[in-house]
């Protein structure tokens, strides 16, 4: 286990550093000349001679690398082009919000998701096994922008149950609460689907294992076999793909918060993206895949904390 | 449905019974329906469009569905039906051919992985973990915003991001066959690495891959459609459906229909072609069709 766990951190570690790396050097990829590019065609030599300076690409390329890392290191990411405010202050007020919306789609998935996958497992082949299989699928395979538009026009557009723009009032809970429902449910649409699959799937795996068939012939009963022994184990691979959800839905979080005008990591990034603003961009891309090599890095890790029988040496393969 | 059905039989797994399997499942009945409706139109979408998807007709914009125009119009009166259909040109061609360059490169990229073995399979994976590390969404962003929104570079985005999953699922396959006796025959025979990588593994790790390929068309789809919606991917005044929904979102107060359109295109494109990819992964199980001929 210990030797698992050292050569996993040390591949994340050199995961991280190859994706710093790239994000650093992410300007020099530009074809032709990033000050150009940033300003535009009709930007004055002075004016292009100011922002090589203040980004660093007048050192040599090596140097603006080394400048990168240090940087990371110490916290500092840059700042702002137009703006000149640190990105990491920056990213420090987009990231509660971001977070908050992850865990309220996420939540509202185990919330959904988990117990229909139970049902379903316990009544397989019924009907509502049936219509839980078609549903999930089709959560899964519905984009996310998708199910946001679609939200946004029933919801808030054609009858207004939910505001539509913003985060609301932080200090007023309900209203916050009210903001975060159509944007969470969006979100969480896919990992509904997703964790009732996977649910359902281990849960039956679990039910032909041999110690269940031991319980029965014991003569427990179906509920106790069912809800205490089967469901412990069953739940397990769930349990830690939640991390990854959590990665994922980070991830996700762009087209959400786009959509219903909310600030966040998300929003920052698209707007960085859009105004050319690269410092945001590379700040922004950095912590998100940061916290999603963690949210990964947990779930892998907590398989094991959750099931001792997991053994790590054929994990890579 | 006749027509395609010998294509489709062709085209993929040399199996006899896939149609008739999949016309047993409700769910893969959908999918095939969706599938073949949907290589209808990209082989004459355009003949039914009543109007050219760029023409604008000033005196009816922001219209609900009537005789003239069966979906409404847009903002500026372009006939949203016209816009749909040439969409869909729009969605496969780019999604299509993104998805077979994954293919291509992860196919190249976990074969050599997979048969070289040691430094050379440990430097692929790091590589492969590298990519992975980001989200997808926010690395397509990055990328995009890099090489500048574009149709091909959409579908250049699609590939690097889709093409790990390819890489890790060869190389998965190749380190399971390259142990195999009849390898091992060949090399006593005298037959040359590139042989034995190019005709007689590559052979086995086909099948998974094409099945892999229809259940990533739907994301592919889906993803060029988001880019799109953000303004990353194609540009108007090409009637990606991501772009329709783009127009349709920043005036979403003024008339449902051009949201509603493009959105529901998508979602039954993408639960279409998961149900046909699905249903195919289910009667053509990966791991049988790799070890019936092993």
């Amino acid at each position: 286990m210990l030797s698992y766990l050292i050569k996993r951190l040390g591949m994340t570690v050199v995961v991280v550093f190859l994706s710093t790396l790239f994000l650093a050097s992410l300007v020099h990829f530009i074809p032709g000349d990033p000050v150009r590019t940033i300003l535009g065609p009709r930007a004055t030599p002075s004016m292009s001679a100011r922002v090589r300076e203040e980004m660093g690409l007048d050192k040599p390329i090596p140097l603006q690398l080394l400048d990168f890392f240090t940087g990371v290191l110490r916290g500092d990411l840059g700042s702002d082009f137009l703006t000149h405010q640190p990105v990491t202050r920056m990213i420090g007020q987009a990231l509660p919000h971001t977070l908050i919306l992850a865990v309220a789609g996420l939540g509202l998935a185990i919330l959904l998701g988990i117990p229909l996958g139970i049902y379903s497992a316990a009544h397989p082949n019924t009907w509502v096994d049936r219509v839980t299989g078609i549903v999930s699928v089709a959560f899964i395979s519905l984009p996310a922008y998708v199910a946001g538009l679609l939200l946004l026009l029933c919801f808030a557009v054609l009858f207004r149950l939910f505001p539509a723009i913003g985060v609301g009032d932080r200090s007023d809970p309900v209203d916050y609460l009210r903001h975060l429902i159509l944007p969470s449910a969006a979100l969480a649409m896919l990992w509904i689907g997703y964790l009732a699959r996977l649910v359902r799937a281990s849960v039956l795996e679990v039910l032909n294992a041999n110690y269940i068939r031991t319980a029965f012939a014991y003569g427990l009963s179906e509920r106790l076999v069912f809800y205490k022994y089967a469901l412990k184990n069953a739940i397990i691979p769930t349990v830690a793909m939640l991390g990854i959800g959590m990665g994922s839905l980070l991830g996700g979080a762009i087209f959400v918060e786009v959509i219903f005008t909310r600030p966040g990591l998300g929003r920052l990034m698209f707007d960085a993206i859009s105004s050319r603003n690269y410092p945001v961009v590379r700040g922004g891309v950095l912590v998100t895949s940061l916290l999603f090599v963690l949210a990964n890095l947990l779930a892998d890790l907590s398989y094991h904390f959750l099931d001792p029988r997991i053994q790590y040496q054929e994990t890579r393969q | 449905m006749t027509q395609a059905a010998p294509a489709a039989r062709a085209s993929v797994i040399p199996r006899p019974h896939v149609l008739s399997d999949l016309a047993r499942r409700p769910a893969g009945v959908f999918g095939l329906i969706t599938v073949v409706l949907l290589a209808l139109i990209l082989a004459v979408g355009p003949l039914l469009a009543p109007y050219p998807f760029a023409k604008q007709d000033v005196s009816h914009r922001n219209e609900g569905p009537s005789a003239s125009h069966v979906l409404g119009t847009d903002h500026l009166g372009r006939d949203l039906l016209s816009r749909l259909l040439t969409g869909t040109r729009i969605a496969l061609g780019t999604a299509f051919p993104a998805v077979l360059a994954a293919l291509l490169a992860g196919l190249v990229l976990g074969l050599v992985a997979g048969y070289a073995g040691g430094r050379i399979d440990n430097l692929t994976l790091i590589i492969l973990d590298t990519v992975q590390a980001f989200p997808t969404v926010v690395l397509m962003l990055a990328l995009l915003a890099l090489l500048g929104p574009s149709t091909r570079n959409v579908i250049i985005v699609i590939a690097l991001t889709f093409a790990p999953g390819y890489a890790r699922v060869t190389r998965a396959q190749v380190l399971a066959v390259k142990e195999n006796p009849f390898i091992e025959v060949e090399r006593s025979l005298g037959a040359s690495g590139m042989r034995i990588v190019f005709v007689h593994i590559l052979a086995n790790v086909l099948a998974p891959l094409f099945i892999l390929l229809a259940m990533d068309l739907p994301s592919a789809i889906a993803t060029e459609a988001g880019l799109s919606f953000l303004g990353f991917g194609v540009r108007p005044p090409t009637p990606s459906w991501g772009v329709m929904l783009s127009d349709g979102f920043s005036r979403i107060r003024t008339s449902p229909w051009p949201v509603l359109w493009p959105s529901l295109a998508l979602m039954v494109t993408t639960l279409g072609f998961t149900f046909f990819g699905e249903a195919l992964r289910d009667i053509l199980d990966p791991k049988l069709a790799g070890s019936r001929r092993a």
